[in-house]
């Protein structure tokens, strides 16, 4: 049976087509990091890509950008962040240090995560100048 | 026979037509919701054209090519012409809805500075708003009464799409919105102001209208979050600019309500709590307090309502439980609704602990 | 069962006779016994699935919380999009090709067909504990059957876990079938049947199992990581720890959208062997069907975030995923004018599965128009997540392809089992369907325009009377259904016996075989001419 022409040619495409099931399973799994990567390399989303970006962009006139910051915590958790400054006008070209507090509120030792998210995505990117 | 159901089938299609004028997508009142509309109409409008054209060959077809009517098939299986044509044809029909189409999305993500900054932040099953500039912000819950619901009442004209405190926004202000979520993924829909933007936990989203006319506006949230997912209307109040002032200063200077417990008895507190158990538990814990274990407790007969220990059921609603649906009322409520809510938990159903909850007691245990 | 000489005779006792049967349909290998076992239990789950749609249109009625809670609501929603999809559109395409293709291609069976029995008994085993995830403590799974994270993953009920499993199991199911169709299709053509001599409807199947490959593995590791984000403290998709709520819904749409065309590259195929029959001419456009079958295969995979234009993507990714949406509509639309072409100066005769296929031509082509509109990005701001889209995909699912399959049914039936269903009941089947299916969904398309969101249980007063007439049409076509039960159950010991060619029109290798088939057809490659 094993010499049969149409069974070895079977065997061959039956391997074939699980070998490439499970690459694909395997592809969803990849895409966690790979997500990160896209995310990068479009610059969607992240701030990395933002910071990059903001360092290279040209601008030819001044510009005045208004930018606002928000926490939004968890209140399952005794815990207190905010930042110092909820909003500033940042002119091009130039770096600004913006401080956040965080406090336990609590006698316990505690680990939190703070994940950053910005928007507009195109306005970190300096695609539209900002009035 | 057949004939006359064929004519059945196709009026039935029609017949809804007659409500089509009434029953559209709003034009609504912003700059976008306008755009929308009108490539809503336009698109149709095509759709309608191709619709016409095929339909008219098939019931061509169908009449004039039966058997029954001796026709003869041809015998062609192939035309490279027509094909082409018919190829080309729906490219350009497709070229022709895109160009306006990417203007409007220009438009849309247009992020020139805003008047007013709103954030919105999606909780289960409820909008919260917070006007950054003035931080100021409240929780906007829906206000129809359970009773409506489950048909006691008569339900109103605005039967689950009124809310106790609306969102109240300037006319002719570009006004930002930025939008987030407290627990699961909710989106943010108003059809008459062109806008729905979904509200993602750990992510801050935004969107952006310019309301040219006063007047009050519905919407609903638009993504299942849970139970209450029917039941978190989102209700605009557009009025114009120094009306807004005047309020969002009102707003900013409302001293919130010390701790009272002067007036507070058994059954004002069984009262008030009773309505705002239903209204705000009850979609978890049940009306009668059953819940739905093990996602959601039963309260009956629980330690946490029937023992001594009062504070500990007092922590558990003001700070929720983590990694558990249970949320974190302190924010959402005051401390009469608070002490009314917990009251009533302890009294009710068979409970009778004879426990008064007060004011300054939630106070106290306010971080 | 084809061929009945295998069941004892009548001197054996009850008991021998019910294990013999059990045995038999247990172990069989023949795709022939297979296909009928896939088509059972897919008329099966389409009642139960049916059942699920009565409860949420009768609670939609009119407004206000009657019948059920809002919580299980949310799970009989989940539930009918889950056992709609997975316990019926798969499986009854799984049984026409197991049915068909090795007949279509002059094989003897299917390649692989012991994997075939095994991939068929996993089904309706992932059924059964799908559904009894609704009875388990903490209710069923009522996220919807698109399980967005975190209301999934943080929210979802312990039965939850069971659903993933019962996932797991229908994917692997479908992938097994998946490779058999490969192989068979690859490797077990009749001499002489070159590629493009191969009928539609087995070139859809390959098609269609070529997606399957590429995204059951992804929907696979998508629920994988709900379970570990459940139960072993992952954070895929929790922001909090460092994931991402939208990865989940990119990993869910890159299968759910090709997915749409799983299920409807069957249809197409069957409404392609259909229509040339009833209009006594071949198909028109042989060659470029097989090309915008092929276009839409590849296509189907790159415009799965059509599904997500509100949750926050860039404005270069609404652009892009609009414009491919939007030339999906070029293959798909030159498929229809092909049927149509094919109908157009023919012989037209109205048999119930030409009706059906009709029917399926007129509501798929407005099916696609709606879907045009939905791949508008700006405009979709305003339909998604309404009954605007609830209406356009019932319009694909049911009016055109569970039509479709209905057609085909009526049309392979005499074939299958040597005897005619009963065309009166039939007809009666068709136009019963048909109006209501219409009155059904119709008027969703105004509700999602008027503001109506989906997935809720209640609803605001002035969306009253569109429901009232759509949950009417839902009840007329419900019960429809069982005139259709009927004919198949009682046409088969009662029916006239039916000829080899069947329909005067057919062509193709499985109407030279008669009616039944030998259990064992083309055990000797036939000829193509």
């Amino acid at each position: 049976m094993a010499k049969d022409p149409i069974n070895t040619s079977q065997r061959s495409v039956v391997v074939k087509l699980v070998v490439g099931t499970v690459f694909m399973f395997g592809f969803s799994f990849a895409l966690v990091p790979l997500y990160d990567v896209m995310c990068d390399a479009l610059g969607i989303g992240k701030i990395r890509a933002a910071t990059d970006e903001l360092t290279t962009a040209t601008v030819n006139e001044s510009h005045t950008l208004t930018v606002e910051f928000v926490t939004t915590t968890t209140k399952q958790l005794d815990w207190s962040f905010y930042p110092l400054v909820k909003s500033l006008k940042a002119q091009t070209s130039q770096t600004y240090v913006v401080n956040f507090v965080a406090k336990n509120n609590t006698a316990k030792t505690m680990t939190v995560q703070a994940i950053p998210s910005v928007t507009p995505v195109q306005g970190v990117l300096q695609k539209n100048p900002q009035k | 026979m057949v004939s006359l159901f064929r004519v059945l089938g196709a009026s039935v299609l029609f017949l809804p037509a007659l409500v089509i004028a009434q029953i559209n997508m709003p034009r609504g009142v912003t700059p976008v919701s306008h755009e929308i509309y009108d490539l809503h109409m336009m698109v149709f409008w095509i759709v309608v054209a191709i619709l016409a054209v095929v339909y008219g060959v098939v019931i061509y077809t169908l009449v004039n090519h039966r058997k029954s009517k001796d026709a003869v098939a041809a015998t062609f299986s192939e035309n490279t012409t027509v094909e082409i044509i018919w190829t080309i044809i729906p490219l350009l029909i497709i070229t022709a809805i895109l160009v306006p189409s990417i203007r409007v999305l220009i438009h849309m993500d247009d992020f020139d500075a805003a008047e007013l900054t709103v954030k919105v932040t999606g909780h289960q099953w409820k909008w919260q708003y917070e006007y950054l500039e003035h931080g100021v912000g409240f929780f906007s819950n829906l206000s129809t009464p359970v009773a409506q619901m489950v048909g006691v009442d008569k339900k109103n004209e605005w039967y689950l799409l009124e809310v106790d405190k609306p969102l109240v926004l300037p006319t002719n202000r570009k006004v930002r919105f930025v939008l987030t979520s407290n627990d699961v993924i909710h989106s943010w829909w108003v059809p008459e102001l062109g806008i729905k933007r979904d509200a993602v936990p750990g992510y801050v989203y935004e969107g952006w209208a310019r309301i040219e006319e006063p007047g009050t506006y519905r919407g609903q949230c638009a993504e299942l979050c849970g139970v209450g997912h029917g039941f978190m209307p989102v209700v605009v109040e557009a009025v114009d600019p120094q009306a807004f002032d005047v309020w969002i200063r009102k707003l900013a200077s409302t001293v919130p309500s010390v701790a009272s417990d002067q007036g507070w008895t058994l059954p004002t507190a069984m009262e008030r709590g009773a309505v705002l158990y239903d209204q705000h538990c009850a979609v978890c814990h049940k009306i009668d307090g059953s819940g739905m274990p093990p996602t959601f407790p039963a309260l009956t007969n629980s330690s946490i309502a029937t023992s001594t220990d009062v504070n500990r059921h007092v922590d558990l609603v003001l700070h929720g439980v983590p990694h558990t649906a249970m949320q974190a009322y302190a924010p959402q409520f005051d401390n009469e609704e608070l002490a009314a809510i917990i009251t009533y938990e302890r009294n009710a159903w068979g409970h009778n602990t004879g426990d008064l909850v007060l004011p300054s007691q939630i106070q106290a245990q306010r971080r | 069962m084809a061929d009945e000489s295998n069941l004892h005779t009548s001197t054996t006792s009850v008991g021998a006779r019910m294990i013999s049967f059990i045995v038999h349909w247990t172990m069989t290998t023949n795709h022939k016994d297979i296909g009928t076992l896939y088509m059972c239990a897919a008329l099966f789950n389409m009642f139960v699935g049916g059942l699920l749609a009565l409860a949420i249109r009768a609670e939609l009625f009119i407004p206000g919380l009657q019948i059920v809670n809002p919580n299980f609501y949310n799970t009989l929603t989940t539930m009918h999009g889950l056992i709609m999809l997975f316990g019926v559109l798969m499986p009854v395409a799984a049984g026409f090709a197991n049915w068909q293709i090795p007949m279509m291609i002059g094989a003897p069976d299917m390649a692989l067909p012991r994997i075939n029995n095994m991939a068929f008994w996993l089904m309706p085993f992932a059924t059964v504990m799908l559904v009894s995830a609704m009875f388990m403590d903490g209710g069923g799974p009522n996220f919807g059957w698109t399980m967005y994270a975190p209301l999934s993953t943080t929210y979802g009920p312990p039965s939850t876990d069971f659903m993933i499993f019962a996932i797991h199991m229908l994917g692997i199911s479908s992938i097994m079938g998946a490779i058999n169709i490969i192989t068979t299709i690859w490797t077990m053509r009749a001499p002489g049947m070159t590629w493009l001599k191969l009928p539609m409807f087995v070139w859809t199947w390959l098609v269609t199992a070529f997606i399957l490959l590429a995204i059951m593995p992804v929907l696979a590791g998508a629920v994988t990581m709900m379970l570990f984000d459940r139960n072993f403290g992952t954070s895929f998709f929790d922001a909090a720890g460092g994931g991402d709520p939208l990865l989940f819904q990119n990993l869910l749409w890159f299968f759910g959208h090709p997915e749409v065309y799983v299920l409807a590259l069957p249809a197409f195929g069957v409404i392609s062997e259909i229509i040339p029959t009833f209009s006594r001419k071949p198909l028109f456009g042989y060659r470029s069907m097989v090309v915008a079958t092929v276009l839409i295969g590849f296509l189907s995979g790159v415009v799965w975030a059509h599904h997500m234009f509100t949750s926050g993507m860039p404005y270069g990714a609404q652009l892009y995923f609009m414009l491919a949406s939007m030339l999906i509509a070029v293959p798909t639309g030159m498929k229809v004018f092909n049927w149509v072409a094919t109908m157009f100066r023919g012989s037209l005769s109205f048999e119930t599965p030409m009706l059906f296929a009709i029917a399926f031509v007129i509501m798929f082509t407005f099916a696609g128009c709606t879907g045009v509109m939905l791949a508008v990005a700006p405009a979709d701001f305003q339909y998604h997540d309404s009954y605007f889209v609830v209406a356009h995909f019932h319009y694909v699912l049911v009016n055109s392809l569970l039509f479709a399959f209905f057609g085909a049914v009526y049309y392979w039936y005499p074939k299958w089992f040597g005897r005619m269903y009963n065309e009166g009941l039939g007809q009666w089947h068709f136009w019963l369907s048909f109006i209501s299916a219409n009155v059904l969904f119709f008027p969703q398309h105004f509700l999602g325009l008027a503001g109506m969101p989906r997935r809720i249980p209640d609803y605001a007063i002035s969306f009253t009377d569109l429901n009232m007439i759509s949950s009417v049409g839902a009840f007329v076509f419900g019960f429809t259904q069982l005139l259709f039960a009927y004919n198949l159950v009682v046409s088969v010991r009662r029916g006239q016996k039916a000829s080899a060619q069947v329909w005067e029109g057919a062509k193709g290798l499985e109407w030279t075989l008669s009616s039944p088939p030998p259990y064992h057809s083309f055990q000797t490659p036939p000829k193509i001419g």
